[in-house]
């Protein structure tokens, strides 16, 4: 038997896996081989020693600063850094600046606006604040329209509103 | 109630899936041990190992829904922390800051080897722990993992072969030879000092 055939054989050797006469091979080969012999006690002694390696233990805080963390990612939003964020968001940000870029250029491009026609304004309403030139911009208020008590969201027209009126939040439950 | 089956972490999982977190709970305290020895193992450092591990939580609660019944969830886990495991080593690496001092357990003196070897002699190599430490992190990858499973955290073969999924022959075989691999290391580390 050669020896690269007896040392790839030590694992199964040990957790007697062998046949009985593959066994006695080896056993005669290592009778015979000291180089062969040595590695098979080494390897005993090696793996005696990783056996006998006294397993270590979390700490007796482990679950606690876990849950902590897990408490925070649960609260905060993520935050990457920008060369960490996935390439779709890259790729949105990428387009708004394509976006951004094609107004900015679009505006050069296009007629003074005293010839265009008057635009509504697209910002975004705020409660408490009048926006008078956007009166054709719906509107939503709050309506109790089943008599249950309870109000719904419901959008009107803002024009049918007079465009001096303060905006605000009407309940018309009787 | 003898015939009560214990709840696997497959179907632990699958709770946690579906909402409930003590079931994540009952998952962390099923692994949190055995992970932390086997990125000790990787590492060699106690302190990193546990925020390796507590990390190896942390993607689990975040990507539980990732997780599908097709593989075994320690496999999945394992894979989790081994990742996180080898990208410290991969930092540290690019960072330059590996010495054997800042590993732990190298600060120790190693015992001088014993050469006296006659023709008869015994081969009675006593292995410190810090040998054992230095020459596991000497082994390649796969043969890392599967010394650490096999020999120190004493798993079947069975065990390891659902933990990194790979057939119990492949594993059987990736045994000895880890094991020959890291012979050799000690034995240079004996040699050599």
């Amino acid at each position: 038997m050669k020896c690269q055939l007896v040392l790839d054989s030590y694992t199964a050797y040990v957790d007697y896996e062998l046949t009985a006469t593959t066994r006695t091979q080896i056993e005669d080969h290592l009778k015979q081989c000291r180089p062969c012999r040595e590695v098979f006690q080494e390897l005993d002694s090696m793996v005696a020693s990783l056996n006998d390696i006294s397993p270590i233990q979390t700490s007796p805080d482990f679950n606690e600063r876990l849950l902590s963390k897990i408490s925070k990612l649960n609260t905060e939003p993520a935050q990457l850094p920008w060369y960490r964020l996935p390439t779709v968001k890259l790729s949105g940000y990428a387009t708004a600046a394509g976006v951004a870029l094609a107004l900015v250029f679009s505006q050069w491009m296009s007629p003074p606006a005293s010839t265009l026609p008057a635009t509504n304004s697209k910002s975004l309403p705020v409660a408490g604040q009048t926006t008078p030139k956007a009166v054709n911009e719906p509107v939503f208020v709050s309506q109790d329209t089943t008599g249950s008590g309870t109000d719904s969201l419901q959008l009107h027209d803002r024009r049918t509103l007079n465009p001096d009126q303060p905006l605000q939040l009407v309940n018309q439950r009787p | 109630m003898s015939g009560m089956q214990p709840i696997t972490d497959e179907q632990l999982i699958a709770q946690f899936q579906a909402g409930r977190e003590s079931a994540f709970i009952e998952l962390v305290n099923r692994y949190k041990d055995r992970l932390l020895n086997f990125v000790y193992r990787f590492v060699g450092d106690r302190d990193e190992a546990e925020d390796i591990v507590q990390d190896t939580f942390l993607k689990v609660y975040k990507n539980r829904h990732a997780y599908r019944e097709v593989a075994k969830f320690s496999t999945w886990i394992y894979t989790i922390a081994g990742n996180l495991a080898r990208s410290e080593l991969r930092k540290r690496r690019r960072h330059k800051t590996y010495n054997m001092s800042q590993i732990g357990l190298e600060d120790r003196d190693f015992d001088p080897p014993d050469t006296d070897l006659g023709p008869d002699s015994h081969v009675s190599w006593r292995f410190e722990e810090a040998e054992i430490q230095r020459a596991i992190r000497q082994l390649p990858d796969q043969f890392r993992t599967i010394i650490i499973l096999r020999d120190i955290q004493e798993l079947s073969y069975e065990e390891i072969s659902r933990i990194l999924d790979i057939p119990m022959g492949t594993v059987k075989s990736r045994v000895n030879r880890a094991r020959l691999k890291m012979q050799e290391l000690l034995k240079h580390l004996k040699e050599n000092g």
